[in-house]
C-alpha cells in the first residue's frame, strides 16, 4: 500500500463504514454491531501501522497555501493510535451498553465519524485542514450528546456553543498566523513571539485548550457527564479530545512558536494550568454523582497537561505529554466503571449507591486500579508523569509546584470519598440484586486497567520510546546535556516524600471526616463548610462562575433589544411582501398550477439553451 | 449487408417498443414495454462498441428502474379494472395524434442525407482510463448523488411505515 | 458507417425523443409521466453513444452515459418518492390534483 492510499484510508475508512452503518436497518442490530467492531479495528489496524513511518501527501487544492497536506511521523501514529485504541476498546463496552438504546445506530455511526476526524485533525499539516477536522469533531460531539436523552439537546447545544465559541478564536488566530507568516502548513511555520504572534498564540491556545476541556471553557462536560450515553464520555471527553487538545497544544509550543520558559506565555499557560487544576478538583470534591465527579476530574487533569507543558522546559513537557496518555486511559477507565455501575444498578447518585464492591469485584478493582492512578500512587502510570510534571513545575516557580501538589491531595481525597460512596459501606437493599457487568464491559476495563499498571511499572517504555521522540531536537539535545533522566524512579526525593504526603494527608482527612459524619458519602463536607470556601462553593452551586451561563444572562437582555429590530425588520418585510404581490400580478397568471403547462414552459426553456449552445 | 439489415431491425424494433409504453392501456405492461425498450438501447450499444455502458444499461435501467416502478405500482395501486375501461376511450382520443406525426416526422427525417465517417474510432480511448483520469469530479459527484438518493429512499420509506401504523 | 445508417439512428433517436415528451405532455398518471421522462433519457444515452462515436471519442462518450444512467436513477427513484409522498396526500397520482401552486 502506497503511503497516500494507506493514510487517505485511515481517515476515509471509518466515515465511510459510517454511512454504510446508517443504511442498515434498525431490526439488524447485531449487523450493526459487528460493522462497528470491525471499522474500529480497522481504524486501529491502519492507524498503528503507520508507526515508524515518515512520509508527506499533498493534495493541490485552492492554489498554493492551502494544500491538502497531510503528515505522517511519530506524534501523529502515536496519538491516532491511542484514539484508535479507544475507539475500538469503547466500541466494544458499547455492546452491551448501548443495546437497548433508541439512537443505537447514530451513536456507531458518530463514533467511527469521530475516529475518522480524529485522524485527520492530527496527520493534517495545513491549520486549515486541521480546522476542518476540528469542526468536524465537533459535529460530532453535539451528536452524541444529543442522542443522551429527549432533554440532552439543551446541554449539546451548551457544548456547540462554548466549544464554536473557541473554535472562532482558533480560526482567527489561523488568520493571524497566516498574516505573519503567509502560509498555513505545520512543517514550514516556526514564528518568533513577536508582534502579532503572541495574539495568535494565545487564540490557537484557547481552540486546544478548549478541546482539552481546560477552564474556563469546561462547564459543558459536567451537565454532558449526567446527559449523555456513558461511552461518550470515555470516548471523546475523557480521551480522543484531551488527545486532540493536548496534541495541539503541544504543536503550539513546541513546534509553530518559538515558546521559550522566559516568555509570558508560557507563564500564562502554567496559570491557567494551575487554575483548573485547583478549582475543578475542589468542585469535584463536593460532587454527589459518580459521573459528574469524575467529569469535573476530566477537567481538573487537564491542568496537569497544560501546566508540563506550559514550563517549556523539557522535564515538564514530557510530563504534560506523558500525563496526557496516562490520564485518557485511566479517566476512560473511571468513565467505564461508572457505565458499568449505571448499568448494572441502576443509577449513579452516590446517595442511593454503597457496598456493591463485593457483588462486582472486577469493576472495583479495575477502580482501585484507576483511582491509584489518577491520585498520583506509586507505582502506577498517573505517579510517574505527575512526578515529571512537579519537577518541571519546580523549575519555574515554587506556587505552581504548591498548587500541583494540593490538586493531587484534593484529587485523592475525592477518589477516597467516591471510592467509598459507591463501593464500600453499607448496601442498599435494593442493591442486593446487583450482578457483575457482562464481559464484553469488563474487558475493556480490564485492558485499560492493565495499561496503567504496565506504563507505571515499566514507565521506560512509554517514556523513552513514545513520549520523548515527540519532542523537537533541541530540546532532547538540551535535556541529554543536562543529564536528564526522565525515565525510571523520580530522581528527587524531596518531591516523592511531598507527594506521599499528600497522599498520607488525604487519607487521614478522609478518616476524619469519615469520622465527623459517619458516611463516606460526606466525607469531605468538612472541606465544602470551611469558612473561606463555603461562600465560593455556594456561588458556584448556583453556576456564578459558568461562562455559559452567564453569557446566557447577558443574552435575555440582547435578546429584548432583538426583539424590538426584529419588530422594525417584520415591518420592513411585510411591506416589501406586499410590494412583491402587487408587482407580480402579471406572472401569477403564468401559474396555471398545470402539469402539461409547466413541460412546455421547460422545453421552451430548454430549445433556448439548446440555440445558445449550437452557436 | 446483413449487419445493417440486424441494425434496421432493431432501430425499428426500439421504436415500436417505444410507442408501445406510451400507447399500452395497462401500466404494468407500460412497464415491460420500457424494460424492452431498455434492452434494445443494450443491444445498440453494444452494436457501437461502448460495452460497459450497454452492462450498465441493462442492468440499472432493465433491471433496477423496473423494479423500482413496480414498488411504485404496487404501493398506489393507481388503476383498476373499472377505470381502465373507462379511461380507455379517451385515452384513444388523446392518442391517435401520436402515431401519425411519427410516421411524417420519421419521413421527413430519413429524406436527410448524411456524410459517411470512417470507423477508426475503435480503440481511440478507453472508457476506464477517461473515467479515472479525467473526469474525477464526475465521480465524485456521483458518488455523491447515489448516496443523496439512497438517503431519500430510506427517509421516505420510513415515512410510509410511519403513516401505515 | 454509412450515411444511411447514421440517419437511421438519428431517426429512431428522434422519434422516440418525441415519442417520450409527448407523453410527457399528454398523461395525466405521474407514474406515466415518469415512463415519459425515461423513455427521452433513453434516446439521449444512446444519441450520447452514437455521437462519442462518429466523433472517434468512444470513451467519453461512454463516460458520459454511465454518468447520465446513474442520475437518471437517482431522479427516477426521488421521483418515486414523491408521487408516494403526493399519493399519501391526494390518494391519486393524478395530475390534475396537484395544483397546489397555482397562483
Amino acid at each position: 500500500m502506497t503511503p497516500t492510499l494507506h493514510i487517505l484510508l485511515a481517515i476515509c475508512l471509518a466515515p465511510a463504514l459510517a454511512l454504510v452503518l446508517l443504511l442498515i436497518p434498525s431490526r439488524a442490530r447485531s449487523l450493526r454491531e459487528a460493522l462497528a467492531v470491525v471499522a474500529a479495528t480497522a481504524n486501529l489496524g491502519l492507524v498503528a501501522t503507520t508507526f515508524g513511518q515518515q512520509s508527506r501527501i499533498e493534495l493541490p487544492w485552492l492554489g498554493t497555501s492551502f494544500d491538502l497536506s497531510l503528515r505522517v511521523y511519530h506524534t501523529a501514529s502515536f496519538v491516532t493510535t491511542a484514539a484508535a485504541g479507544f475507539g475500538l476498546l469503547v466500541t466494544l463496552y458499547s455492546l452491551p451498553f448501548m443495546r437497548k438504546h433508541s439512537a443505537h445506530g447514530a451513536h456507531y455511526a458518530l463514533m467511527l465519524l469521530s475516529l475518522g476526524m480524529a485522524n485527520g485533525a492530527v496527520f493534517s499539516n495545513n491549520l486549515l485542514l486541521l480546522l476542518f477536522f476540528w469542526e468536524g469533531l465537533l459535529g460530532t460531539t453535539y451528536g452524541m450528546i444529543a442522542i443522551g436523552h429527549a432533554g440532552a439537546f439543551k446541554t449539546a447545544t451548551k457544548a456547540l456553543i462554548i466549544s464554536g465559541i473557541t473554535d472562532l478564536c482558533l480560526m482567527l488566530g489561523i488568520a493571524l498566523v497566516w498574516a505573519q507568516a503567509h502560509t498555513l502548513t505545520m512543517t514550514n511555520l516556526r514564528l518568533p513571539l513577536e508582534g502579532m504572534a503572541p495574539a495568535a498564540f494565545v487564540l490557537l491556545m484557547i481552540g486546544a485548550i478548549s478541546k482539552g476541556g481546560s477552564m474556563p471553557f469546561h462547564s459543558w462536560i459536567p451537565d454532558a457527564a449526567v446527559d449523555a450515553p456513558t461511552p461518550f464520555m470515555a470516548f471523546l471527553p475523557a480521551s480522543i479530545e484531551k488527545l486532540l487538545g493536548i496534541y495541539l497544544l503541544s504543536r503550539l509550543a513546541l513546534d509553530l512558536f518559538e515558546l521559550t520558559p522566559q516568555s509570558w506565555l508560557s507563564t500564562l499557560m502554567m496559570v491557567v494550568g494551575s487554575v483548573t487544576i485547583l478549582l475543578a478538583v475542589l468542585m469535584a470534591l463536593i460532587q454527589k454523582d459518580y459521573k459528574r465527579l469524575l467529569s469535573f476530574h476530566a477537567v481538573s487533569q487537564v491542568g496537569y497537561m497544560i501546566l508540563g507543558i506550559g514550563t517549556a522546559v523539557p522535564i515538564g513537557i514530557v510530563g504534560g505529554l506523558f500525563h496526557m496518555i496516562n490520564h485518557a486511559m485511566y479517566k476512560s477507565c473511571l468513565f467505564l466503571t461508572g457505565g458499568a455501575v449505571e448499568r448494572q444498578a441502576g443509577s449513579t447518585d452516590l446517595a442511593s449507591l454503597g457496598g456493591i464492591g463485593r457483588k462486582m469485584p472486577i469493576t472495583f478493582a479495575c477502580f482501585i486500579v484507576a483511582a491509584a492512578s489518577i491520585s498520583g500512587v506509586p507505582p502506577f502510570n498517573g505517579f510517574f508523569s505527575k512526578e515529571l510534571v512537579y519537577d518541571g513545575a519546580l523549575e519555574r516557580g515554587t506556587i505552581f509546584y504548591l498548587v500541583a501538589v494540593a490538586g493531587s491531595f484534593l484529587t485523592a481525597a475525592s477518589f477516597l470519598k467516591l471510592g467509598h460512596a459507591a463501593f464500600l459501606g453499607p448496601r442498599d437493599k435494593k442493591n442486593d440484586g446487583v450482578r457483575e457487568a457482562p464481559g464484553a464491559m469488563l474487558f475493556p476495563m480490564l485492558v485499560i486497567a492493565g495499561f496503567c499498571i504496565f506504563f507505571g511499572v515499566n514507565n521506560a517504555f512509554p517514556i523513552d520510546q513514545l513520549i520523548v521522540p515527540m519532542l523537537p531536537e533541541h530540546l532532547i539535545a538540551e535535556a541529554r546535556s543536562a543529564g536528564t533522566h526522565f525515565s525510571g524512579w523520580p530522581s528527587n526525593p524531596t518531591l516523592v516524600a511531598m507527594t506521599a504526603a499528600a497522599l498520607l494527608g488525604a487519607l487521614i482527612n478522609h478518616g476524619f471526616g469519615v469520622k465527623l459524619y459517619g458516611s463516606g458519602l460526606h466525607a469531605a463536607d468538612h472541606i465544602h463548610d470551611s469558612p473561606g470556601l463555603r461562600w465560593v462553593y455556594d456561588r458556584a452551586e448556583r453556576r456564578w462562575f459558568d461562562p455559559y451561563e452567564l453569557f446566557m444572562r447577558g443574552s435575555a437582555y440582547f435578546a429584548q433589544a432583538a426583539n424590538k429590530i426584529d419588530r422594525a425588520n417584520d415591518w420592513l418585510v411585510v411591506g416589501l411582501g406586499r410590494l412583491a404581490q402587487f408587482a407580480s400580478r402579471g406572472v401569477r397568471a403564468a401559474h396555471t398550477g398545470n402539469t402539461s403547462a409547466y413541460i412546455v414552459w421547460s422545453l421552451i426553456a430548454a430549445t433556448f439553451i439548446v440555440i445558445y449552445l449550437g452557436q | 449487408m446483413n449487419d445493417a439489415i440486424v441494425e434496421i431491425a432493431m432501430l425499428v424494433t426500439f421504436v415500436l417498443m417505444a410507442l408501445w409504453a406510451v400507447l399500452a392501456t395497462k401500466l404494468l405492461r407500460a412497464v415491460v414495454a420500457l424494460a424492452a425498450t431498455s434492452v434494445l438501447v443494450t443491444l445498440l450499444l453494444f452494436r457501437l462498441d461502448s460495452p460497459l455502458a450497454a452492462v450498465f444499461e441493462l442492468s440499472v435501467c432493465a433491471g433496477l428502474v423496473s423494479a423500482i416502478f413496480l414498488g411504485a405500482i404496487t404501493l398506489t395501486q393507481p388503476e383498476n379494472e373499472a377505470e381502465v375501461a373507462v379511461s380507455a376511450k379517451e385515452r384513444i382520443r388523446r392518442y391517435w395524434y401520436l402515431p401519425p406525426l411519427l410516421l411524417l416526422l420519421g419521413v421527413a427525417l430519413l429524406q436527410v442525407a448524411l456524410p459517411d465517417v470512417p470507423t477508426t474510432a475503435a480503440a481511440a480511448d478507453d472508457v476506464r482510463k477517461v473515467l479515472w483520469t479525467s473526469r474525477h469530479l464526475d465521480l465524485l459527484g456521483q458518488i455523491t448523488v447515489l448516496v443523496a438518493g439512497a438517503f431519500g429512499v430510506i427517509v421516505l420509506f420510513k415515512e410510509a411505515r410511519k403513516n401505515e401504523r | 458507417m454509412s450515411g444511411e445508417l447514421i440517419t437511421l439512428y438519428v431517426t429512431a433517436i428522434v422519434l422516440v425523443a418525441v415519442t417520450g415528451l409527448y407523453y410527457l405532455l399528454v398523461t395525466t398518471s405521474l407514474i406515466r409521466a415518469v415512463i415519459g421522462l425515461e423513455l427521452v433519457t433513453k434516446s439521449i444515452t444512446l444519441g450520447l453513444i452514437l455521437a462519442g462515436r462518429l466523433t472517434g471519442k468512444v470513451g467519453l462518450g461512454q463516460a458520459l452515459a454511465i454518468t447520465l444512467i446513474v442520475v437518471e436513477v437517482v431522479v427516477l427513484v426521488v421521483a418515486v418518492g414523491l408521487i408516494l409522498l403526493a399519493h399519501r396526500h391526494t390518494n391519486k397520482v393524478d395530475t390534475r390534483d396537484l395544483r397546489s401552486i397555482k397562483g
